[in-house]
């Protein structure tokens, strides 16, 4: 599938991971062409998965590598992490039409999910009415288990450092959420993959309900 | 793996078919999601009911509005 440039675009209009130049009535690749100075000392810049597997439902991905699903009982992101950066954020954003749920998230390898119990985190929480929790997870098979989205939705933030090196890999962001209830909780989460494996994607497992939203992941410039 | 790719997407979209016991586990977790959900609103009921019932109390003690919001925020 070609990329779909915006028609009559004008010199500096950025698209996916493409900005115009109009001296060369060109678009330039800001990862792999040179004299992009400006742009390429810019942190963050989009990454545009190779494929999308959705248990159930549907999801489509924009040039900007924005993954827009609907239905899912699982969304997984292959091709994200590769040698070009070292460094990611993910964000997510996400709703269900009824009732609570709870997401999980795990490295993916080749296509395959990583299921073993190499995963290790904690998640410090607070909620509207005062209460304060941290969960400590021991090694298991989950990157993190956030509280998750209702019809309110809810968002996670996070970065991931190390994902595609044959090293630990670590991670560390915050999450918040509306409950039906009235209430909302924010947590700030952490963990580590603690085995020297190198993986290419992610994978969102929401338990309970079908998920719909989107999610999006960005590499810091080397 | 199904293909099913919308026209607007610039990379492929695969499917992959839940098996039986995939689906019994995520109506198990329906169940339990739907149960947390309920525990937290019978939690949030309580705690209103009981703040109301505390400053009926201190009403009743003799405290004025003003001074019972005071204590309770």
């Amino acid at each position: 599938m070609a990329i779909d440039f915006p028609s009559n675009p004008t010199n500096g209009q950025v698209y996916a991971n493409y900005i115009y130049d109009s001296s060369i009535t060109a678009w330039r690749n800001v990862n792999t062409d040179t004299g992009i100075g400006t742009l390429n000392a810019m942190g963050l810049k989009n990454v545009v998965p190779s494929s999308v597997v959705v248990a159930s439902g549907s999801a489509t991905v924009n040039g900007n590598g924005l993954v827009t699903f609907s239905g899912a009982t699982s969304i997984a992101l292959d091709g994200i992490f590769s040698s070009t950066y070292t460094n990611y954020k993910i964000v997510i954003n996400a709703n269900v039409a009824t009732g609570e749920n709870w997401i999980e998230l795990r490295l993916r390898s080749g296509g395959s999910t990583i299921t073993s119990a190499n995963y290790a985190y904690t998640i410090r929480r607070g909620e509207s009415g005062g209460t304060i929790s941290t969960d400590n997870s021991g090694q298991v098979n989950a990157l993190t288990a956030v509280s998750g989205p209702n019809a309110g939705g809810n968002t996670h933030t996070f970065d991931i450092n190390n994902p595609f090196l044959l090293t630990f890999t670590n991670w560390f962001g915050q999450s918040e959420s509306v409950l039906s209830a009235g209430t909302f909780n924010m947590a700030t989460f952490g963990g580590m993959y603690k085995a020297a494996t190198s993986a290419n994607g992610i994978i969102i497992n929401p338990q309970g309900s079908n998920l719909n939203g989107t999610i999006q992941c960005f590499g810091y410039t080397n | 793996m199904e293909d099913i790719t919308p026209a607007d997407s610039v990379v492929p979209v695969y499917l992959v078919p839940l098996t039986e016991e995939e689906l019994a586990e995520r109506e198990q977790w329906a169940i339990e999601a739907a149960e947390r959900e309920a525990a937290e609103e019978a939690k949030v009921a309580a705690k209103e009911t009981a703040k109301e019932t505390a400053k009926a109390k201190l009403a009743a003690l003799g405290l004025t509005e003003e001074e019972v919001l005071a204590l309770l925020g």
